[in-house]
């Protein structure tokens, strides 16, 4: 987009373009598996809201009504709540749509909620989910699951985090969380085999009934009793009365405490893919000019050759990265199929993204967003890993740093990890790779990718453990010197599929 | 005299060049197989176009790894290809090779180690001196040795981890404190199921001069 015939940078066009069409009437995205029961609940506000303007009844007007928003918005310089003030009371799920506004040195990719860092744990409150901002996504609500937080006093405090690593933060708001019923420890969003419930009420000895069904809403086990000093403690098995094991991978249950008055949430089965080893995607950028690209994708060509071997290909036989949005949405729409388990990348990268280089700085993934769309997200201080990968490799620059989210957006813990690590937490081993430093050289350097065939070679043909691959990879200029700067984090022993 | 080019060079290495170097290792570690390695026994192999290196899997079970490891700018000396380094992976019976949560992983938890961790590591010190590995020779120090016993967790959280027959005996870079995967120059795994057995055995290039073997020392004379 362009004013005056000068091309407007990112943000600021979203500015503009926030003033030209009212957010909420952006398209809405499919939910995702994770945010399906409080974005449902979202658009069923929305929904309920169309209903009532095309009954003739008439609207409250109000900040927090989500419709006013884009009449109203006033772009202020920081972040800020629009309905959330000081000593408000809140109770059930409600929603926080947030203001950004400013001349940022960097690009905004996601709001959430600020740690205080006073040792105040206690006000901090649970149930928070953060928003990743991107082209489609540029009106920020933070929806709040109050129940998740016990009843008391909380404070919130905005952070946008900034491209970089940079974050602003806003003021501090105090409000006041009761409800009847609490969910002091959370839901989770996925189970595996079971779901423990623990609620607290406000009768001490109430009669409960826990309900569970399926997708289809079919009845699929009932639990009664009574709080015991106001607490709900139970274990769902995940099996009916008869004992038989009713939880289908990939979808969901619907659950629903009842004593008066009612919680209902919303959990997707995903079991441990201990064996899920999955397809490969390769995706390479070709950065420099004046160099003999045929070797490289060459390179790349024995790369899947490998790959196709050992497991597959998710997109065949690879992406090769040009400049614009289509190679980057071929990207974006692979990595989250089922089926694909392995990534290997190669091209100009950050902690927090791959691509959005000098070559092409509009285009490219970003961590949070990524993590978004694979579920494999921070949710109330827990990580939450709905599709993690078996072997990751983004061979770009800094992708390996400490400061580096691409780990976890794999659901790979950013620590070296034995099997047995691994094993506790029910999962099958795993691998990132990543490059602590900056890698790209001025010139070209043939060794670049000669380093990324060897690699392949080594551990999927010549079936060696990873590191020893990786460390036998080395060669030329990114020779034995460099590697320490390459990070494994994981599995440092796994072995391909 | 140089070769033409790498590809040529790495062509001279093949399986039957290689064989008899994996027996003298198999012979030196005591592995259980019959020696000498023949060729009729290989159920897997692959040799590199690219690089000097040869895969063996013998028995479906005993894989070894050959790499003639040179820098670049000698790779094309066809001499230096007969000195390598050899890996070595016990693929059913490393830990590293049984998958999570296999028959064959949990049925391992259930079986006493015969030896102690200082026996784990007096057999891979046994293994290399057997071998003529002389550590000294690397181009890095390495500390004494440190063992690692494996352990593994049933799937109940509640239950302890339980000790699996095995040891890692890995000698890291000299110095490190808190080191890292390459930091960990040489890797000996030992299997507590009998009093000598080695499932792998795994070495850095930064050693490489410390643990290659001449192939020539194999020729027929």
């Amino acid at each position: 987009m362009t004013v005056g015939g000068e091309e407007i940078p990112l943000w600021d066009r979203w500015l503009y373009e926030g003033r030209e069409a009212y957010p909420w009437e952006a398209e809405r995205r499919p939910p995702y598996p994770w945010e399906a029961p409080l974005w449902n609940l979202a658009y069923g506000l929305d929904q309920q809201r169309e209903m009532t303007v095309a009954s003739g009844e008439s609207t409250a007007s109000s900040m927090s009504d989500p419709s006013c928003v884009g009449f109203y918005r006033v772009v202020r310089r920081g972040v800020y709540f629009f309905n959330a003030t000081n000593n408000q009371v809140f109770s059930g799920i409600v929603e926080l749509p947030v203001e950004i506004g400013g001349d940022f040195t960097s690009e905004p990719l996601g709001v959430a909620l600020a740690a205080l860092n006073d040792g105040e744990e206690d006000r901090y409150p649970n149930g928070v989910r953060g928003y990743v901002l991107d082209e489609t996504n540029r009106t920020p609500v933070l929806v709040w699951d109050t129940h998740q937080a016990t009843n008391g006093t909380y404070t919130l405090k905005l952070e946008v985090d900034l491209a970089g690593g940079a974050a602003i933060t806003g003021e501090p708001v105090t409000v006041i969380v009761s409800n009847r019923i609490q969910m002091p420890r959370g839901v989770p969003q996925v189970i595996v085999s079971g779901l423990p419930i623990y609620a607290i009420i406000d009768q001490p000895n109430a009669a409960y009934t826990i309900t569970f069904r399926n997708q289809a809403g079919t009845l699929l086990r009932t639990l009664t009793g009574n709080a015991s000093s106001g607490v709900i403690d139970r274990v769902w098995d995940g099996l009916d009365e008869n004992g038989n094991n009713v939880l289908t991978h990939g979808e969901y249950v619907d659950f629903e405490i009842s004593y008066n008055p009612v919680y209902k949430g919303r959990v997707w089965v995903f079991f441990n893919d201990a064996n899920l080893n999955g397809t490969w995607l390769i995706a390479y950028q070709r950065l420099y000019s004046g160099v003999n690209q045929t070797s490289m994708d060459n390179a790349m060509q024995q790369v899947s050759t490998s790959c196709a071997d050992n497991g597959g290909l998710a997109f065949a036989p690879y992406v090769r990265i040009v400049p614009g949005a289509a190679d980057w949405s071929t990207i974006r729409t692979t990595l989250p199929q089922e089926g694909t388990r392995n990534f290997y990348y190669w091209g100009h990268g950050g902690p927090a993204r791959i691509g959005f280089g000098a070559n092409d700085p509009f285009n490219g993934i970003r961590a949070p967003h990524l993590a978004s769309l694979l579920g494999n997200v921070l949710v109330t201080n827990t990580f939450q890993v709905w599709h993690a990968f078996r072997f990751v490799f983004l061979d770009g620059c800094q992708t390996g740093t400490k400061a580096s989210e691409w780990p976890e957006t794999f659901g790979i813990g950013p620590a070296a990890e034995t099997l047995q690590d691994f094993q506790n937490r029910g999962s099958a081993p795993r691998a990132f790779c990543g490059w602590k430093k900056k890698i790209a050289t001025a010139s070209f350097d043939t060794s670049r990718f000669t380093f990324t065939q060897n690699f392949f070679q080594n551990w999927i043909d010549n079936r060696e453990r990873l590191s020893p691959a990786l460390a036998q990879a080395m060669t030329g200029t990114i020779g034995s010197s460099q590697t320490n700067n390459l990070q494994i984090w994981g599995y440092p022993l796994l072995l391909p599929q | 005299m140089t070769m033409a080019t790498n590809a040529l060079a790495v062509a001279a290495l093949t399986v039957r060049l290689v064989l008899p170097a994996f027996s003298d290792f198999a012979e030196k570690a005591e592995l259980d197989l019959p020696l000498p390695i023949t060729e009729s026994r290989v159920t897997k192999s692959f040799v590199s176009k690219t690089q000097p290196t040869v895969m063996v899997v013998v028995d479906g079970r005993h894989q070894f790894n050959w790499r003639s490891w040179v820098e670049d700018k000698t790779i094309g000396m066809a001499a230096q290809l007969y000195v390598g380094a050899i890996n070595y992976y016990d693929n059913s019976n490393s830990i590293t090779s049984l998958p999570d949560g296999s028959a064959p992983l949990i049925s391992l938890s259930g079986k006493k180690s015969l030896i102690t961790t200082n026996e784990a590591r007096e057999i891979a010190l046994s293994f290399l001196k057997r071998a003529d590995y002389d550590l000294s020779k690397g181009r890095v120090r390495v500390d004494p040795p440190r063992v690692k016993p494996w352990r593994y967790t049933p799937n109940d959280p509640q239950q302890r981890p339980l000790p699996l027959p095995a040891f890692d005996v890995e000698f890291i870079r000299a110095g490190v404190k808190k080191p890292e995967w390459f930091d960990v120059l040489l890797d000996v795994e030992v299997s507590g199921l009998t009093k000598k057995k080695i499932t792998r055995f795994t070495s850095s290039p930064e050693l490489f001069e410390a643990v290659s073997v001449d192939l020539r020392k194999f020729a027929p004379h």
